[in-house]
């Protein structure tokens, strides 16, 4: 078909449109819906008390502060990207965060070691975290995934790599309302594992179902 | 008209095609075409390819059109879509270059020679008929009869008025001439 009556044919086939509202007011609405539905198992099922103790000291309190801004930071990433017109330096947003956070992560753990000594080797409750970061990660991707395909973007595995470093950010927040002891080796190595098995996942499922729409 | 104005304008079509403004649609697509195949010129040097860009750009605005603002420059979402798509264009030219072989003689006859027979007498046969074309009126009529229509020298000579003589004559001069132009064109 010649180019002229390529544009006759979607001049013809043009409805109205409903206009996407601007990335940021989509990644806002979308983290407060996000926020309400992970607030009832918090306040439920978490020991808020202990959480809020753990909180208070410096060091966990840096490294809550930074696991959220990377959640919250790739979210937003993700739906600026979705749109053409965006820089996509906005990729790097969360990259500052995640850094805070792997290296406040990293010291806990390097002190759980040096104050427990063999005990900063062990287990816990490992595998139980990892099944908090699933259930708590993957419905959430479900609905970021839902809410980024509206825009049809036009580079999907941008998109869907910073999405899933945001919806990992958020759940291993998530998770630490149900983790009420310091980290060790073991237990960070489990919570790697689960954020590196959750990325993939959400990262596949998005690019499949980014891709192609636009 | 400089190029705030230019994207005035196209932002205003847009922002009515949107609300279901056809006529504002075609103007716009209309409109962005020798931008469209500047910026295409850019990343590609084929003509044709170049066309191919411009229509999937043209394919891709219809399809993300709602996530234009029209608060925001048209401009760079428009520019952005186009580089989107020519790096998309290029990738996959690349990713074909890397498992396909072009061939021209591929499409044109099969790989093995012996079933190329019926393509290669039709290129025979044209060639050999351009040849006779050129010959002489008298030796082409005495060779068409005698040879190509089979008659006897006697029903040729009296279907062309030429002596039973000047037919063998002719005959053997057209295809002495034939044998030196085809050994000279191979």
């Amino acid at each position: 078909m010649n180019t002229d009556g390529l544009i006759a044919e979607l001049a013809a086939s043009a409805p109205p449109v409903k206009r996407l509202a601007p990335p940021m007011t989509r990644a806002f609405v979308w983290l407060l819906a996000v926020a309400a539905i992970a607030a009832v198992p918090i306040i439920l099922l978490s020991n808020l008390h202990v959480w809020a103790g753990r909180a208070s000291h410096p060091r966990m309190a840096l490294e809550l502060a930074a696991t959220l801004a990377t959640g919250i930071a790739g979210v937003i990433a993700a739906f600026h990207l979705s749109i053409p017109d965006r820089s996509p330096r906005w990729a790097l947003l969360p990259l500052p965060f995640a850094l805070v956070w792997a290296a406040s992560t990293g010291l806990g753990c390097w002190q759980t070691l040096a104050e427990q000594d063999k005990r900063g080797w062990g287990l816990f409750q490992s595998s139980d975290c990892f099944v908090v970061l699933m259930i708590v990660g993957i419905p959430m991707a479900g609905l970021l995934l839902l809410s980024l395909r509206r825009a049809r973007p036009l580079q999907p595995r941008l998109v869907a790599t910073v999405g899933a470093a945001g919806v990992a950010g958020l759940a291993a927040f998530v998770l630490q309302f149900f983790h009420p002891f310091d980290v060790t080796v073991m237990d960070l190595g489990a919570h790697l594992a689960g954020l590196l098995v959750l990325f993939a996942v959400l990262n596949l499922s998005a690019r499949l179902g980014l891709a192609g729409r636009a | 008209m400089n190029g705030v104005e230019q994207d005035r304008q196209w932002s205003g079509w847009m922002a009515k095609a949107q609300d279901g403004d056809n006529a504002a649609y075609a103007q716009l697509l209309r409109g962005i075409l020798p931008f469209l195949r500047v910026l295409a010129r850019r990343r590609c040097r084929d003509p044709d390819r170049c066309e191919d860009i411009v229509q999937d750009v043209l394919l891709t605005l219809h399809r993300v059109r709602h996530t234009y603002d029209p608060a925001r420059p048209f401009t760079p979402w428009l520019a952005a879509i186009c580089d989107r798509r020519s790096i998309d264009a290029l990738r996959k030219r690349v990713r074909q270059a890397s498992y396909e072989t072009d061939n021209a003689r591929a499409y044109e006859t099969f790989a093995d020679p012996a079933s190329n027979k019926e393509v290669d007498a039709g290129d025979a046969a044209q060639a050999l008929a351009a040849l006779v074309a050129q010959l002489p009126s008298a030796q082409r009529e005495a060779l068409e009869l005698v040879k190509v229509k089979e008659m006897s020298l006697l029903e040729a000579s009296q279907a062309s008025g030429q002596s039973v003589g000047g037919l063998k004559i002719n005959v053997h001069r057209a295809l002495k001439a034939l044998r030196l132009r085809v050994g000279a064109s191979e």
